[in-house]
């Protein structure tokens, strides 16, 4: 005989592990009151529930045993170059400044490669630019001429 | 014999020979109006002329001599050799007025740049000679004879401090300085220029005035600054433009242009009294000043430590303030320039 309670089997499961609401647990019980189909399976689901709850647990492999607790051991351990830092302040600072100060010139290198390129500016270039207005003058003396000596122009922008 | 004597035994003389009585007597001629001469000079009137001249210069006690050979033909056309101890050229610079070259052959190397001058000023002579007249007590007396040509020298003597800045001997004839004299502050010579041989209104043959690089130089294009705004300069630098409060006396703000180097823009600023020039520089972060190998004196400014040194175009004087450095260039004194640096905010 088959029963129309909707959705029998989730409800009958759910009221074994006392998982229904309470409006939802009074209803199947109204109903298996009335039903013995339902009745009798919802006595089935509570016993079977309870046997699993009396069955003694099962013993863990050994290797498994080990297994986890050598993740859980490395889990709460800190990380190994925390663990050679410490130490190594600990026992040699000067090393420790020596690391600290490799890191830092490091960092510093990568700060510098990223700004621009410095340009480096000879004086030449300058008295040449200068030397460029002095001839332009009226009474440019002749002596001007010496600092259009090359050496002292650059090439192409 | 006594000089009374001698002239009246030359009248007799020149009586007995025929000579006419006007030429007995030369005076020489009275001297042009200072201004007017030096307003010659700035534009002699020559066609053309060749010559030989001798420059030298003087630093720390030391003479730089060099020889040229010259040419030059109207308007704008030139060239000069510069000669070794042996008489061999060893740079020539060669304009056809649009176009300027320098050849250093030692190097193979060429200079390919806008004939100098052009473009290069905002000041024309009549601004310049308006300076002078404003800045310098000029006064004219008769001259030797430079190059076999007779001349005017011309004395410029400044009015702030009274000591004389130039002094100049300008042909009769031309107006052209046939031979200068430049003085530093303290009054000893700068430099200094005197045509040995010179003849005028030959024509020059144009290939003079031509210039073709030898086969196997290298060809070099000038920097060609450009003349700009302060707003111009502002945008093509990235920097906000700084100009002094204090300048010497006389100087003025004459121009200033972008000078392109290695993808920065440095500004130079151009300051006038009529004959010299005072440059400024303002470079943007990121520019190392080089100035040389020479070790230079550390000078204390209000932005803090300086570097001067004596070149031939004057003292050159480095430092830093904020982010930006400067350089000074010009033939005033140490203190002048101090005074300048101080007075940029």
């Amino acid at each position: 005989m088959t029963c129309d309670y909707p959705e029998i089997e989730d409800c009958l499961e759910a009221y074994a592990d006392a998982e229904l609401a309470p409006a939802e647990r009074r209803g199947l019980e109204e109903h298996a009151r009335g039903c013995p189909e339902c009745r009798r399976r919802l006595a089935l689901a509570l016993a079977l529930k309870a046997a699993v709850r009396r069955a003694p647990a099962p013993a863990m492999p050994p290797e498994l045993a080990a297994s986890l607790h050598a993740r859980a051991q490395r889990l709460s351990r800190p990380p190994i170059w925390r663990v050679w830092l410490a130490g190594l302040r600990a026992r040699r600072p000067a090393a420790y400044g020596l690391a600290a100060g490799f890191a830092a010139a490091a960092a510093l290198l990568v700060v510098r490669l990223a700004q621009p390129e410095t340009v480096t500016l000879p004086l030449d270039v300058l008295l040449a630019a200068h030397g460029d207005c002095v001839r332009a003058m009226p009474l440019a003396p002749e002596a001007a001429i010496l600092s259009q000596l090359p050496g002292r122009w650059e090439g192409p922008r | 014999m006594r000089p009374r004597r001698a002239a009246q035994l030359a009248v007799v003389l020149a009586a007995a020979l025929g000579v006419p009585a006007r030429a007995r007597w030369r005076r020489a001629p009275a001297p042009p109006d200072a201004m007017a001469a030096l307003a010659r000079a700035a534009a002699p009137e020559v066609s053309s002329y060749a010559g030989r001249l001798r420059v030298e210069v003087y630093g720390q006690g030391v003479s730089e001599p060099r020889e040229l050979r010259v040419r030059f033909q109207a308007p704008d056309r030139y060239r000069r050799e510069i000669l070794d101890g042996d008489g061999r050229v060893v740079i020539l610079i060669v304009s056809d007025g649009a176009t300027e070259w320098i050849y250093d052959k030692s190097k193979g190397k060429v200079w390919e740049g806008e004939a100098s001058g052009t473009g290069q000023r905002q000041f024309g002579s009549q601004d310049a000679l308006e300076l002078i007249r404003a800045n310098y007590d000029a006064k004219v007396a008769n001259g030797p004879k430079v190059a076999r040509r007779k001349t005017w020298i011309v004395s410029l003597r400044s009015k702030a401090d009274h000591k004389l800045k130039r002094r100049l001997w300008l042909d009769r004839k031309t107006g052209l300085i046939l031979r200068s004299e430049e003085f530093l502050p303290d009054g000893s010579l700068s430099s200094s220029m005197a045509f040995s041989k010179i003849a005028f209104n030959r024509r020059q043959k144009e290939a003079a005035f031509r210039f073709k690089p030898p086969r196997g130089a290298v060809v070099v294009r000038r920097l060609e600054p450009d003349p700009v705004s302060l707003g111009q300069a502002k945008a093509a630098s990235g920097m906000d433009p700084r100009l002094p409060a204090w300048l010497p006396p006389g100087y003025v703000f004459e121009s200033l242009d972008v000078l392109p180097r290695g993808g920065r823009n440095i500004i130079h600023y151009r300051f006038s009294d009529g004959i010299n020039v005072v440059s400024l520089f303002q470079c943007p972060p990121h520019v190392r000043l080089d100035l040389g190998p020479k070790a230079g004196q550390t000078v204390q400014l209000g932005s803090g430590p300086g570097v001067l040194e004596w070149t031939n175009e004057g003292e050159v004087l480095g430092w830093s303030s904020g982010a930006d450095k400067f350089v000074l260039i010009g033939p005033i004194g140490s203190s002048d320039l101090e005074r300048i640096a101080d007075s940029i905010r």
